[in-house]
């Protein structure tokens, strides 16, 4: 197989293991290695090196999209510390879970007529804050970096991830109107 | 005695730029175009004409004439005249039989399942039709630029799967031309514009082609294009605006009989011809002079044609919804929307875009050029005459790729508008116990059944070790090239054992109907390809020697011990001996063992590539 080309995705991009990830300054470090290693740059190359550069440049892209993506790099950072959250051996607070099936009744409510537009609106806001604030916690108990706290990190993710998916209905919803 | 001059390595001189073209290869016309003077000009032919009608008619006597005029087309002989044939490529019969009455051809079924035009030449498929237009093309730019060319970029639609690619470049190795890259339309006509704007931020780019339309959002940084989306259909275009218009004819004029092919043509043609009208005046009269002596007047009014229209126009606007939310972005977010393919000349189209975008659209650029000089920018590039050129492209794969999982379900490996190049592997297991061989099914769509998508291809991994259930690791590999090209391998792993492939394409032609093919066309057939063999492993041997002697010379030192060295330098004396050889397979050894020996040295080379590329860029924040 390939050889991989750093430790992980965040030494890839000389960032230091961390949720808070200054995105502008991640674009900027992928577009330089972009410019050295892209396949373009070897179109009259050996095709050794057109492959090598073929190899390198799936990984600088799959480790870009993995670090730009908040789910995405939340679920890395727990898989580098040896946490898979898709595995159910994480407990789910029940409080989190009966408001999710509230917004969700809610949310079908609205598809059935009244003032969409609006409404979708303010849930749409009300859950930009939930997740905001489940982003701050995730990466305050993932920098603290106990057993437990990675624990409740885990649990934090599928928080985010309930919310991410109802985000994306409700973006899909918008489109419809 | 005079010195002999020679260059630095890696400098290109002036007199020595690597010729290099960009082709539209388009549903209605194709262009080239190449830079000459400093500047991207679209060669035109002996007459001065810039376009080329994708127009190739078979004769007798394996006569072929490409890019007959409309005239021709119109009162010709529609079996033997094929157009819009990129409207097949990458087709299988059975998509065709679907829209039968779309082809005024006979059709016969190659032994793969691809569908052939029966043509007084010999069945015929797309590919070939489009490898004669590819010829011509080739033709016309190297005589121009005085000598064979080094290699080309031709685009593509954006929206193309995985067959239509593959078969363009099929069609493109037939016609003898070296493709450095399959560059997306949209894409292409972005480069051409924003190069020459020099224009910062997110722009839409909205393609109606003959017969394809995409709908690209792209983000101009810094000299990287950037595609965040793109969404479209390949079967959607100026021609179905005609095909409506000629519908509307035949009722109107009482004469309709389907399966009049000459009589479909000529009301084809005055169709297309009212269509371009009407982008100008208000109304059109038809007067014409049907090939069986009956002839029919009538007036066609632009508020007719929207009305007719409209339905098309109106399917483009669900992939502009669409792509804007894959992009995550909103129309406020659109600095400018580029209007590319000669179907955006069309006023309604203009119309209902401005509308949907909530902005006047650009129409300054000329649609039918931009895509083939962004495509010949591209190959300027890629060629090496521009060693500074800040330039990059980063584009997307359309369409989602996925694998059949049991109960006909698509399992996704890799979503679309994923950047690309890209490789992503999944593990599998057995359904079985005992089980030894496992059914690989390549599809590629979005929809979650397997009979919703596209199949690209079907293997079968075989020589599993028997255990039971659920016990055996088969990794999958998908790997997408810069073209938007996919491969898949497929291995077990508990048993680390390699297992036989054998990728059966569903649509597409294999690899032995591409050689007879291309036997077939070349006069000296045996001695022809042989040639040809010869001069690519040459080639191919002076790059690597090349390569390696420059990575010796520059970190050898460095990067490998006394042993590692004299490894790599014995295999480069092999390669030095046996370039003069005439036997092709010879060099192909001698290629293959330096490039296992010096394997380790490029890995190591490009490790330190992407270091220093990170550490010049932290000493530039520093000094900021």
């Amino acid at each position: 197989m390939q050889s991989t080309i750093s430790k992980d995705y965040f030494d890839l991009f000389g960032l230091p293991v961390s949720y808070n990830v200054e995105i502008d300054k991640l674009a900027q470090c992928y577009r330089e290695l972009q410019h050295s290693i892209h396949p373009d740059k070897f179109t009259t190359s050996s095709s050794q090196e057109r492959r090598l550069s073929l190899q390198v440049t799936a990984q600088v892209n799959e480790a870009f999209q993995t670090l730009k993506n908040p789910m995405s790099r939340a679920k890395y950072l727990l898989g580098l510390r040896g946490i898979n959250p898709d595995q159910r051996d994480i407990a789910m607070n029940p409080e989190f879970l009966s408001e999710q099936i509230e917004l969700r009744e809610r949310l079908s409510e609205i598809s059935s007529g009244g003032d969409m537009r609006n409404e979708l609106l303010k849930i749409n806001q009300e859950l930009q804050v939930r997740y905001h604030e489940s982003q701050k916690s995730f990466s305050a108990q993932f920098d603290s970096g106990t057993n437990e706290s990675l624990q409740t990190a885990g649990m934090i993710f599928l928080e985010m991830q309930f919310i991410d998916k109802l985000l994306q209905e409700i973006a899909a919803m918008e489109t419809e109107i | 005695m005079a010195l002999l001059q020679i260059s630095e390595p890696g400098v290109v001189i002036s007199d020595q730029r690597r010729r290099a073209a960009g082709i539209d290869l388009g549903t209605t016309n194709s262009l080239v175009a190449t830079m000459l003077d400093g500047h991207v000009q679209t060669i035109p032919d002996d007459q001065g004409r810039h376009l080329l009608p994708s127009v190739v008619r078979y004769g007798k006597e394996c006569a072929i004439s490409v890019g007959c005029d409309r005239k021709e087309v119109e009162f010709g002989d529609p079996l033997n005249t094929v157009i819009s044939v990129k409207r097949l490529m990458g087709r299988g019969f059975a998509d065709i039989e679907n829209s039968r009455n779309q082809y005024p051809y006979e059709f016969a079924k190659s032994p793969s399942g691809m569908p052939l035009i029966k043509t007084i030449g010999g069945d015929r498929s797309a590919v070939e039709v489009s490898a004669e237009i590819l010829k011509k093309l080739k033709q016309r730019v190297e005589k121009t630029l005085g000598g064979a060319l080094e290699g080309v970029v031709i685009t593509v639609p954006a929206y193309f799967d995985d067959s239509q690619r593959q078969a363009t470049k099929d069609a493109a190795h037939l016609a003898g031309l070296n493709v450095f890259r399959l560059l997306n339309e949209p894409t292409a006509a972005a480069l051409a514009y924003g190069l020459d704007k020099s224009a910062e931020g997110i722009h839409a780019i909205y393609d109606l082609g003959g017969g394809t339309f995409d709908i690209s959002i792209l983000r101009f940084s810094k000299g990287v294009f950037e595609v965040l989306a793109t969404a479209g259909d390949t079967a959607l275009g100026g021609d179905d605006m005609d095909r409506i218009i000629a519908d509307w004819v035949l009722a109107e004029s009482g004469l309709g009989n389907e399966s009049d092919h000459v009589l479909n043509r000529c009301v084809q043609c005055n169709a297309t011809k009212a269509k371009e009208a009407l982008t100008e005046s208000d109304t059109y009269t038809f007067d014409i002079t049907f090939p069986d002596g009956n002839s029919w007047h009538g007036v066609l009014t632009r508020e007719k044609l929207n009305t007719l229209i409209d339905p098309v126009v109106r399917r483009t606007l669900t992939p502009c919804q669409r792509v804007l939310r894959d992009a995550g972005l909103t129309k406020r977010d659109i600095k400018d929307v580029v209007m590319v393919g000669g179907a955006t000349r069309v006023p309604r189209v203009q119309e209902l875009v401005n509308e949907f975008f909530e902005r006047p659209s650009l129409t300054n650029i000329d649609p039918d050029k931009v895509v083939a000089v962004g495509a010949a920018i591209q190959a300027d590039i890629l060629a090496g005459n521009k060693p500074d050129n800040e330039m990059l492209l980063l584009d997307v794969i359309p369409l989602s790729l996925g694998i059949e999982t049991m109960g006909g379900l698509v399992e996704k490996i890799i979503p679309r508008n994923t950047t690309i190049p890209i490789i992503k592997t999944q593990e599998f297991t057995t359904y079985k116990d005992g089980q030894t061989a496992m059914s690989i099914h390549v599809v590629q769509g979005e929809r979650e059944l397997v009979t919703d998508c596209r199949s690209l291809a079907r293997f079968e991994l075989r020589g599993i070790p028997a255990m039971t259930a659920g016990a055996a690791r088969v990794q999958v590999s998908y790997q997408v090239d810069a073209d938007g090209l996919l491969s898949v391998s497929a291995r077990e792993l508990t048993s680390g054992a390699e297992s036989s492939i054998e990728i059966k394409p569903s649509y597409g032609l294999t690899d032995s109907e591409i050689e007879r093919m291309l036997r077939e066309s070349l006069s000296h057939a045996e001695e022809d390809m042989e040639n040809r063999q010869l001069r690519e492993q040459q080639v191919e041997a002076a790059r690597l020697i090349e390569a390696v002697e420059a990575a010796l010379a520059a970190d050898g030192a460095i990067l490998l011990n006394d042993q590692e060295r004299s490894a790599i330098e014995s295999a480069l004396d092999g390669v030095r001996k046996s370039s003069n050889n005439k036997n092709y397979r010879d060099i192909k050894r001698a290629v293959d063992r330096l490039d296992k020996a010096s394997a380790e040295l490029a890995a190591r080379r490009m490790n330190a590539t992407i270091k220093s590329a990170l550490a010049g860029h932290k000493l530039e924040e520093f000094s900021n």
